[in-house]
């Protein structure tokens, strides 16, 4: 009796699991051979020095029936190197640069310390560790794996407690023709999702070192 | 002791046309009225039902800088929502303002949620939406350039600064105590049909700053 209780419940786990899944990633199917996933995203993680790429942004907030649409353009350089950009439709522009922070809007700069601010700590490691490929070797979060025919799809909840006050998860969705990110969804306890696309997306071109110079 | 006398007559004369003269210039105001409001005055300026309005916002709280895109929707009659999210798109609060008291956190992020905090920022967002009202009586009057709704609270006075040449809302002042000192000051500017392009909200007695630049509708 008590067997076929447990059973039950395992089953019903998994069968429930499965539907959410599927559910949450309508035309998506599980990667079984993850592994040679990671060894070809690391290996190309390796040889990326560079990537820089345009993107949109669109956010979606459950109050709202329309989506707030910004867009910018997203510069990394081997080692630690970021710079995040809005141009439409307002001025917004961060550098991250080894442990440096540095926020720039329409009317105001800022400087920080990545040490002093918890928070940029994690959104740096997990966009430099995402680029990098190392993020799916992190302990931070548990980590699922998907399929279609055009992307891996890698889903990142995160165990940490500070991070799971603002996020529910990440989905990471990495081309199957060059192992680069093409679109990623962060979704937050509320159920409201940011969706950021990545276009023109330009792997080991060179860039100045002054795009991340912080002054 | 006659000179000290007339010395002191002169004084006081001078101070007294001074302090006449001070009051009048500040209350050139004609044909003041009290009564009570009227259903189209001191209406919301987001009150509308074909959609949101998102502000670039800035906020300068001691020395401290946050900044971020400030959502106002209208949902209901007398209901607003209020979504406050960071240009990077996470979300700092939601809340949610009703007739009345009406007053609820739907989301807050855990360094802002404290009771402070969100006191303060649920009375400024009530004098911004103009919901709720603190009474539903005026005193209505004009100046050369404005006609202006004066609304005794309990402890306050909310007053509303129309432009008389547009019609349009300019400013919105909240003071309080005998000399009637300046709490919360709101600037309207550069209206973009019904709605103001730039808002800034600035309080007297604390140091706390906001500002609000209209980027759609």
């Amino acid at each position: 009796m008590l067997l076929i209780k447990k059973f039950g419940f395992i089953l019903s786990l998994i069968f429930g699991l499965t539907t959410i899944a599927f559910s949450q990633h309508p035309g998506f199917g599980p990667l079984t051979d993850s592994v040679s996933f990671k060894n070809n995203l690391s290996k190309t993680a390796k040889e990326t020095k560079t990537i820089q790429s345009d993107f949109v942004q669109e956010k979606n907030l459950s109050v709202l029936a329309e989506k707030i649409i910004t867009k910018g353009s997203f510069m990394f350089k081997k080692d630690n190197m970021l710079r995040w950009q809005y141009t439409d439709p307002f001025q917004y522009l961060i550098i991250m640069n080894k442990n440096k922070v540095y926020i720039k809007d329409d009317s105001r700069e800022n400087k920080y310390d990545m040490q002093s601010n918890k928070m940029f700590q994690e959104i740096n490691n997990m966009i430099v560790n995402s680029v990098q490929g190392n993020v799916l070797n992190s302990k931070d979060y548990k980590i699922k794996y998907y399929q279609n025919e055009k992307y891996y799809l890698v889903d990142l909840t995160p165990l940490n407690k500070n991070m799971k006050g603002f996020l529910k998860s990440i989905s990471l969705y990495f081309d199957k023709k060059d192992f680069t990110v093409s679109k990623l969804t962060m979704t937050e306890p509320s159920g409201d999702y940011t969706n950021i696309a990545f276009t023109n997306k330009k792997v080991n071109a060179e860039i100045p070192d002054e795009k991340f110079h912080i002054k | 002791m006659p000179k000290f006398r007339m010395r002191s007559f002169i004084l006081s004369s001078i101070l007294i046309v001074l302090l006449f003269s001070c009051k009048g210039s500040k209350t050139a105001v004609t044909g003041e009225e009290r009564r009570p409001l009227k259903s189209d005055e001191l209406i919301s300026l987001f009150k509308s039902d074909s959609g949101a309005f998102v502000y670039k916002t800035a906020v300068d709280v001691y020395g401290h800088y946050l900044s971020g895109l400030l959502i106002i929707k209208n949902t209901e009659p007398d209901k607003y929502r209020l979504v406050f999210t960071t240009e990077v798109g996470v979300k700092l609060f939601d809340f949610e303002l009703g007739p009345s008291d009406f007053f609820k956190v739907h989301y807050c992020i855990d360094q802002m949620n404290k009771k402070v905090v969100i006191n303060l920022l649920r009375d400024d967002f009530r004098l911004l939406l103009m919901n709720p009202l603190i009474a539903s009586e005026a005193v209505v009057s004009k100046d050369s350039t404005h006609v202006i709704y004066r609304l005794r609270g309990k402890k306050e006075e909310n007053a509303y600064f129309y432009k008389l040449d547009d019609g349009k809302l300019s400013k919105i002042m909240t003071t309080y105590g005998k000399k009637s000192k300046t709490k919360v000051e709101i600037l309207f500017t550069d209206y973009s049909g019904e709605v103001p392009s730039n808002i800034l909200l600035d309080h007297q007695n604390i140091k706390l700053t906001i500002k609000m630049s209209l980027l759609k509708r």
